[in-house]
């Protein structure tokens, strides 16, 4: 719990200062999206370790985040270029995005 | 308390007997010492017998036995017990640092080792917030405690730099100067952040004692032993950022730069924690400080990365460090330490990302921390 509201305030923070840029906007596509997406499927990831799990659950977070800034934009976003562009099929990309968009952290926790 | 005005007697006259039965002298002082301790709140409220037990202490019977067991023992109940009753130490304590002088400043290691010594000089540091004297003069009792120390340093310090002399020797000196930065550092021990100092008036000689340690920093890197110096000087920091208020900003820069002179990897680990401590205390006032620093901060970081295999611990220190200052720099609203240089916050983006992908986990949550 402790970890989700330092999340929140850094966000907030984040929004503040960087949020406005148009920099920004690039990084989140290129670099902030593809590691929320690809850093939890990569080999690395043992996900039967807690630590590693915390970790998924704060990318999790952060896409949620994301989606609270972006809103239908990213939806779309992942759901007609993203997720496509990564082959995963369009039933998958769906509910990914439903749950992004519907469910509270937890729902979208474990699709990761 | 006759019971306990005999005991101290009857120990005092077991010191002087024979040598057989001198261990179990020891062993007596020992335990009497252990029992004061424990039953210490006696005296805080009956302070009247304190005197006699403290003057035992911090003479033959304890502190300048000529046993270095019994003076070892002392000197840390001694310190236990200074802390313990602060309340009713005024009335003792100038008295007691007068006493005290020839054990903070004479003799060697045989005589009080480097840690025992130091619970005299935590001892003495409290004794002097206590005395129940003018801020003006309390200022006057730190000067005297800090003063010797400071001299000492200094001495050796140019000593090793302006001598010729072989490695083990400048070891030595280096070792030796560091005590004096540590023992300056307990004596500090008293004050919890910059309101006590200020009670003291001590806040000039702090920044006075800091700037003279700071010269140590100068010790040319080809003298191996000086990081000894330089960790005790970083430890001082640490305590003086609790001491001081902004007076200490002014002198950061200085030191800060000097310690990402070298690119070593225990050199920035235990940087990373006092440029932490800076954000934490002094929020967005820190950005002026650490931006122009951010440059050096990074190529160091990057070039110990960049040195070895992703597996290497100190590797996976040093990165998992680098991302919690991002992520403290976040916390303390000092994220402008990174958007006033625009040049490397791709780099540093694309390092956070990595980090999100890579085999530690904690790294890899403090980079999720740090997004959002």
């Amino acid at each position: 719990m402790v970890y989700f509201k330092l999340c929140f305030t850094i966000f907030s923070k984040l929004a503040k200062d960087w949020g406005q840029q148009p920099w920004f906007g690039d990084i989140i596509q290129n670099q902030i999206i593809p590691a929320c997406i690809l850093g939890p499927a990569s080999p690395n990831y043992d996900l039967k370790d807690a630590q590693t799990q915390m970790a998924i659950a704060e990318s999790a977070v952060c896409m949620k985040v994301l989606f609270e800034i972006h809103g239908d934009g990213l939806v779309e976003y992942l759901r007609n270029t993203y997720l496509p562009s990564l082959s995963i099929s369009s039933n998958i990309g769906g509910e990914y995005c439903e749950a992004l968009a519907k469910k509270e952290i937890k729902g979208i926790g474990h699709l990761h | 308390m006759k019971t306990l005005e005999r005991m101290i007697s009857k120990l005092n006259n077991n010191i002087n007997a024979n040598r057989a039965r001198i261990l179990l002298a020891f062993n007596r002082l020992v335990f009497i010492f252990l029992f004061l301790v424990r039953y210490s709140k006696f005296f805080q409220y009956h302070s009247e017998h304190l005197g006699l037990v403290l003057e035992f202490i911090v003479t033959s019977g304890g502190l300048l036995h000529s046993h270095g067991m019994v003076r070892s023992r002392a000197a840390y109940l001694f310190s236990k017990l200074v802390r313990e009753l602060q309340p009713v130490m005024p009335a003792f304590s100038r008295d007691l640092l007068q006493n005290l002088q020839k054990v903070l400043f004479e003799g060697d290691d045989e005589f009080l080792s480097e840690s025992d010594r130091s619970f005299v000089f935590e001892a003495a540091g409290y004794l002097a917030v206590c005395a129940p004297v003018s801020s003006g003069e309390k200022a006057q009792l730190f000067s005297g405690l800090l003063g010797p120390l400071v001299e000492r340093f200094q001495i050796d310090t140019r000593h090793v730099v302006e001598t010729p002399m072989e490695q083990e020797q400048q070891q030595i000196i280096c070792t030796r100067s560091s005590q004096y930065v540590a023992w300056a550092g307990r004596i500090t021990k008293c004050w919890k952040g910059p309101d006590g100092v200020n009670a003291c008036s001590a806040q000039p000689i702090l920044a006075e004692t800091l700037k003279y340690f700071m010269k140590g920093l100068q010790i040319p890197s080809t003298i191996e032993a000086r990081s000894v110096v330089m960790q005790s000087v970083r430890t001082f920091l640490h305590r003086m950022l609790i001491c001081m208020g902004e007076d200490i900003l002014v002198l950061l820069p200085d030191a800060l730069a000097i310690f990402l002179e070298r690119v070593e990897f225990r050199e920035l680990h235990e940087l990373f924690p006092l440029i932490n401590q800076i954000g934490a205390k002094f929020k967005e006032k820190t950005v002026p400080l650490i931006s122009p620093l951010l440059s050096q901060i990074l190529a160091n970081t990057f070039q110990l990365i960049d040195s070895g295999t992703g597996e290497s611990e100190e590797i996976k220190t040093i990165t998992r460090d680098f991302y919690n200052f991002i992520n403290q720099s976040a916390n303390n609203n000092s994220l402008a330490i990174f958007t006033n240089n625009e040049t490397h916050i791709m780099k540093i983006l694309s390092s956070v990302e990595a980090g999100a992908r890579s085999s530690d986990p904690v790294a890899a949550k403090v980079f999720f921390l740090f997004l959002f």
